[in-house]
């Protein structure tokens, strides 16, 4: 029996590499993610252990006196010790602002975690090492100079007092780790500390290196700087080895996370492989039904020719697994070394595989691959011995739709679809993402269904859509539209498979648009000025601060030319005193008062909702300003007030985010004359790039005003792009993941044309005696896989938007009411894309159905 | 009834004559190369007229089929020519060979080969939709319900080819043969998968199509009953013309045969 299967696989065997190819995919899928995460884990571990390199004690999370550190250096278990403190200081050089965590050089030499890559490591105060993005930023190199600034608050100052320290770069620094929190700069202890006292900070400490001294446990050196006490109740204590395991531990659960979402997307792969490898061996098992019955009459059991089947899905699965792991393990180790390649991600260039990410694809794979040909393997064992004595001819081997099947799929999909709609429904009533399960239950309920039912819907679709191509199209397409419904269950099979990517990336598409045009709106309000020159305006205790700074008269000109910058907007503000009209003059609060014309502020701003109402006569109120100034209701007369001049206006409370009334130029010009412009506000072009521009603004407005920074420029664009992009490169990766499981349905559909060319050999030869050329032989096979995958698309979009539209709904519904758009050239790309899927599909098995003479088909 | 005993071809037949529809000079087909080649057909000289019912026959292995397939431009020659009318098919290129069976040649097969999805009147027309015409013209329409009338399927036209017996399949096969009017038709073994009583009207309507339509055909066959049906039957031995009958009955088919048989 087994010499049997090996011959009938040799004689199959470009079907099986074929259908092996569907599962070889599916598995490389699964062990590149447990390799990946197997590689992340042991770069994460080196990373973690680098630094803590030396340390033998780690003091974390605590509060202590900075003199602990004293205390610690005398224990006589101790070689040496060090604060580990990072602090977030302003360096300014050229006019150009970098705000970096500056962390301090260790004194021990065993602790030091920093390397230079040039120059040298910091060795007395006034140096510095930075990294090699802040010296590309702030366009330093080795021996220049650059100002450190803080702002230190005195006891009751109202304003703080700025100092400045002259540091001198020494050196660059070495890229360490890609994943532990590592300073962007190093100084020495001293002006570190320095700068944390000058910035506030109490003479604490949060964290503590030690390095024990020679011939001490590690476990004894902890004992002892335990003992120390003073650490504060948050504090932990831990050696070493501990502390590395602990963070490790930390770091990997979100990748465990990620593996375990990556390992979802390998199961829609390997599950719609399992599709291709049934259609394939329910087709084997048709093509050798005289095979099968002569087997049964020379006195074969059903159960071995069960057993033959699954062998051969066995031996197929099991090879076929081993190359998908091989592929898998490949593909690692290229990323890896391109990435090791690049300098700042220090990744082992080599995987070492964990036993689990080797067994575990090649166990899944063999799995499916058998499991797959179960319902094939059944279909052989009721082939009749008379089925060998009948003449060998076009069996019928069409399947009635079965009105369990229908029941079965009808009432998955209502129940799905009402569990869908809970879902949105909850979520957005209830303000939360409570709604998920059930949405999520409900897509799976439901899609179980769509797949059930497809052996129903599918063909009719197919039927339809081929019916209506061939009313326009030769003789080719109605062969076609024909050919592709004869035998419904493995269209429809074929169709699902491709089907399931094809929603997965359709949902994921559409999603992610509902998402992005919702957050847009948010972020409108949010975020409505995408630049913003000058200083924002103080709060109502302003009064004391003095005039506000001007923008200086060159840079609006000098801003408005940048390529990328869009319409702007000019404030000017002065402070004024705000009171009711019906109040005594001179009473009421200091508040700011900002002046901008409506039509330039509505051009400006992304969302002016806040500004609704403005208009001569007027005066916008921030409902926190209308809160403070106490009892300022909407449609109150309100009084300004400075220098003796007032003006009586109408309050408009708004929902306005920032501190300041508002008024139009020509008002505030009839209380303070001559009100300085203080700030800008820019819009960028659509297409413009946040960062980019934001650079260039700095750059024009330290070439307009020559000399450095004198007004602060705030980017929020910079924001809403980096939003933006994280959920664009998320929905890119999803979409790359699921495509995966696209290509493998496309080989599915060049497996069920290529059967469909062996079953049709005579018709085909008929056809082209009759007079059919090569071409349209080729037109023929091309139209019914386009028919096949276009249907298999086009239901997979449509779906797609629906689920897109439901899971967005769940997920953000709670928060904002979701804006349902439809990414129409997106869907159009997707379903372009079936159908030239299809084409391509139909390519090989075309040219071996047209090389054929007719001659010797027609002789078999 | 002249008879002419089998051995080299009479000189009459190396020369086409004005009425000759198809003929082959020197036609050698060899299948393989080196020690396993078969020589299939070994110069082959032979015309067939036009409106007369040729029966090509010979026992298993003379090379009949593959005089036929050469014949019908399904396969090409390995050294010799055929004409088809004034068209020389050995110098065609696939393109204009499948073309050339479009609108000048029709076949009828063993094994009828309808398209099972297709009704029979779409089957019909298939040839006619294969050469891109995409309503039928007032003339087709006429030989159409000639066609249908001459073959009894008037009532049978809405049906797929499950639904019809053998011996109306092979009708509708007839009339797809037909239906564009070729020069010639080629029937392979048609009687081959029916009883007797359906292959003799199978037979009967190739020959009505013949003397009432003035159609061309050409005939294989092993069945002598089913040579007796033709005005000349062409006797092929080895790949070799063996000698012919004029008004054959199967008696003489069949003495001819034994005749072959005899001289080997």
């Amino acid at each position: 029996m087994l010499r049997l299967t090996l011959t009938q696989m040799r004689l199959n065997l470009g079907r099986l590499i074929a259908a092996g190819v569907a599962v070889m995919l599916g598995t490389a899928f699964v062990a590149a993610t447990l390799l990946a995460d197997d590689l992340i884990k042991q770069t994460m571990d080196a990373s973690v252990s680098a630094s803590y390199r030396g340390a033998d004690v780690v003091v974390s999370n605590a509060d202590a006196p900075a003199s602990a550190l004293a205390a610690v250096r005398r224990l006589p278990q101790v070689a040496g010790a060090d604060a580990v403190s990072q602090v977030p200081v302003e360096l300014v050089a050229g006019g150009r602002s970098e705000t970096p965590l500056v962390g301090s050089l260790a004194t021990t030499p065993e602790l030091r975690t920093t390397r230079a890559a040039t120059g040298r490591l910091p060795e007395r105060p006034g140096e510095i090492l930075l990294g090699k993005d802040l010296t590309d930023r702030l366009r330093l190199h080795v021996g220049d100079q650059v100002t450190a600034r803080t702002l230190t608050w005195k006891d009751g100052a109202a304003a703080p007092t700025p100092q400045e320290t002259r540091l001198t770069v020494v050196g660059l620094l070495a890229p360490t780790t890609g994943f532990a929190l590592a300073p962007d700069a190093v100084a020495t202890p001293s002006d570190v500390s320095r700068l944390l006292a000058e910035m506030g900070g109490r003479d604490r400490m949060s964290g503590l290196v030690v390095h024990a001294a020679a011939g001490v446990d590690p476990q004894q050196a902890r004992d002892a700087v335990a003992a120390v006490g003073g650490w504060g109740e948050a504090a932990q204590i831990r050696t070493g080895a501990d502390q590395i395991a602990a963070d490790t531990r930390e770091l990997t659960n979100g990748v465990d996370v990620l593996a375990a979402g990556l390992l979802a997307f390998a199961a829609v792969a390997l599950f719609v492989a399992g599709l291709v490898i049934t259609n394939t061996f329910q087709v084997l098992v048709a093509q050798r039904t005289r095979t099968l019955a002569l087997l049964r009459c020379v006195g074969a059991t059903r159960r071995q020719l069960r057993r033959g089947v699954l062998t051969e899905a066995g031996l197929l699965g099991l090879l076929s697994s081993l190359a998908g792991l091989l592929t898998g393990y490949a593909l690692v180790t290229v990323v890896a070394q391109v990435l090791s390649h690049w300098q700042d991600v220090p990744i082992p260039a080599t995987v070492r595989p964990t036993l689990l990410s080797v067994l575990l694809p090649l166990l899944v794979g063999l799995a499916v691959t058998v499991l797959a040909a179960l319902s094939p393997a059944r279909a052989a064992t009721r082939v009749s011995p008379v089925a060998a004595l009948r003449p060998a001819g076009a069996g019928g081997l069409r399947s009635r739709a079965s009105r369990i099947r229908l029941g079965l799929s009808v009432g998955l999909l209502a129940v799905g679809a009402a569990l869908l709609v809970v879902g949105a429904r909850t979520s957005m009533d209830s303000h939360s993402t409570h709604g998920l399960p059930a949405g999520m239950a409900g897509g799976v309920i439901s899609f179980l269904g769509v797949l059930i039912g497809g052996q129903l819907f599918i063909p009719r679709l197919v039927g339809l859509v081929g019916g209506l191509a061939g009313r326009f199209g030769g003789v080719p397409t109605r062969l076609a539209a024909a050919n592709a419904v004869r035998n419904p269950r493995r269209t429809a099979t074929t169709s699902a498979a491709l089907l399931i990517g094809v929603t997965l990336v359709a949902m994921m598409a559409t999603g992610a648009a509902v998402i992005t045009a919702t957050t847009d709106r948010a972020l409108d309000t949010h975020y409505p000025v995408d630049v913003m020159i000058g200083d924002l305006p103080p709060g109502p205790e302003a009064e004391a601060a003095g005039p506000l700074t001007p923008v200086p008269a060159a840079v609006p000109a000098a801003v408005a030319k940048v390529p990328g910058v869009g319409e702007s907007a000019l404030l000017s503000a002065a402070q004024v005193q705000l009171s009711l009209a019906s109040g005594s003059a001179g009473s009421g609060s200091w508040a700011t008062a900002a002046a901008v014309d409506p039509a330039r502020a509505k051009a400006t701003l992304r969302d002016a909702g806040g500004l609704d109402g403005l208009a001569p006569g007027v005066v916008v109120v921030p409902r926190e300003v209308a809160r403070d100034a106490g009892r300022l209701q909407d449609g109150d007369l309100v009084r300004l007030t400075a220098g003796g001049r007032s003006v009586t206006l109408r309050a408009r409370v708004t929902g306005l985010k920032v501190s300041a009334v508002v008024v139009v130029p020509a008002d505030l010009r009839s209380v303070v004359p001559d009100a300085p412009t203080t700030m800008m506000w820019l819009r960028l072009t659509g297409d413009a790039d946040a960062r980019t521009v934001l650079d260039a603004v700095q750059e024009a407005m330290v070439t307009a005003t020559g000399s450095a920074r004198s007004v602060p420029v705030t980017g929020l664009a910079a924001e809403r792009a980096a939003l933006q992009n994280g959920i664009n490169t998320l929905l890119l990766v999803v979409t790359g993941l699921l495509a995966v499981a696209v290509v493998i349905a496309m080989v599915g559909v060049a497996n069920t044309l290529s059967l469909s060319v062996i079953e049709r050999t005579r018709e085909s030869a008929m056809l082209r005696a009759l007079g059919l050329t090569r071409r349209q032989l080729r037109v023929t096979l091309a139209v019914e896989g386009a028919l096949i995958a276009g249907i298999g698309a086009l239901a997979g979009v449509v779906l797609g938007v629906l689920y897109g539209w439901a899971g967005a709904a769940a997920v953000i519904g709670g928060a904002w009411r979701p804006s349902l758009t439809v990414p129409a050239g997106q869907l159009a790309l997707l379903l372009a894309g079936g159908v030239l899927a299809g084409l391509l599909a139909s390519a090989l098995p075309a040219r071996r159905a047209a090389r054929t003479s007719p001659v010797a088909a027609l002789a078999e | 009834m002249t008879n002419t005993v089998p051995g080299r071809a009479p000189a009459t037949l190396q020369t086409s004559s004005p009425t000759t529809a198809v003929r082959a000079a020197g036609l050698r087909k060899v299948y393989g190369s080196g020690p396993t080649a078969v020589t299939a057909l070994d110069g082959v000289d032979v015309a067939f007229e036009s409106a007369q019912l040729t029966a090509i026959m010979g026992p298993s292995g003379s090379g009949k089929s593959t005089l036929m397939h050469c014949l019908a431009g399904l396969d090409s020659a390995t050294a010799g020519q055929v004409f088809l009318g004034q068209t020389e098919l050995t110098k065609l290129s696939d393109n204009d060979l499948t073309l050339l069976r479009r609108e000048r040649i029709g076949f009828v097969f063993q094994s009828f080969n309808l398209l099972p999805m297709f009704t029979a009147r779409q089957n019909i027309t298939l040839p006619l939709e294969l050469a891109g015409a995409r309503n039928l013209s007032r003339t087709r329409q006429d030989w159409l319900d000639t066609l249908i009338a001459t073959l009894g399927l008037g009532d049978r036209l809405e049906h797929r080819p499950s639904e019809l017996s053998g011996g109306q399949q092979q009708r509708v096969a007839i009339a797809r043969a037909l239906i564009s009017r070729p020069e010639v038709v080629f029937a392979d073994e048609p009687t081959g998968n029916l009883d007797s009583r359906s292959g003799g009207e199978v037979l009967a309507f190739l020959r009505r199509s013949v003397r009432e339509l003035g159609q061309t055909i050409v005939l294989v066959t092993h069945d002598p009953v089913a040579a007796s049906y033709a005005d000349r039957v062409v006797l092929l031995a080895d790949g070799r013309l063996a000698g012919e009958i004029h008004d054959p009955t199967p008696e003489s088919v069949l003495a001819g045969l034994d005749a072959l048989r005899a001289v080997r």
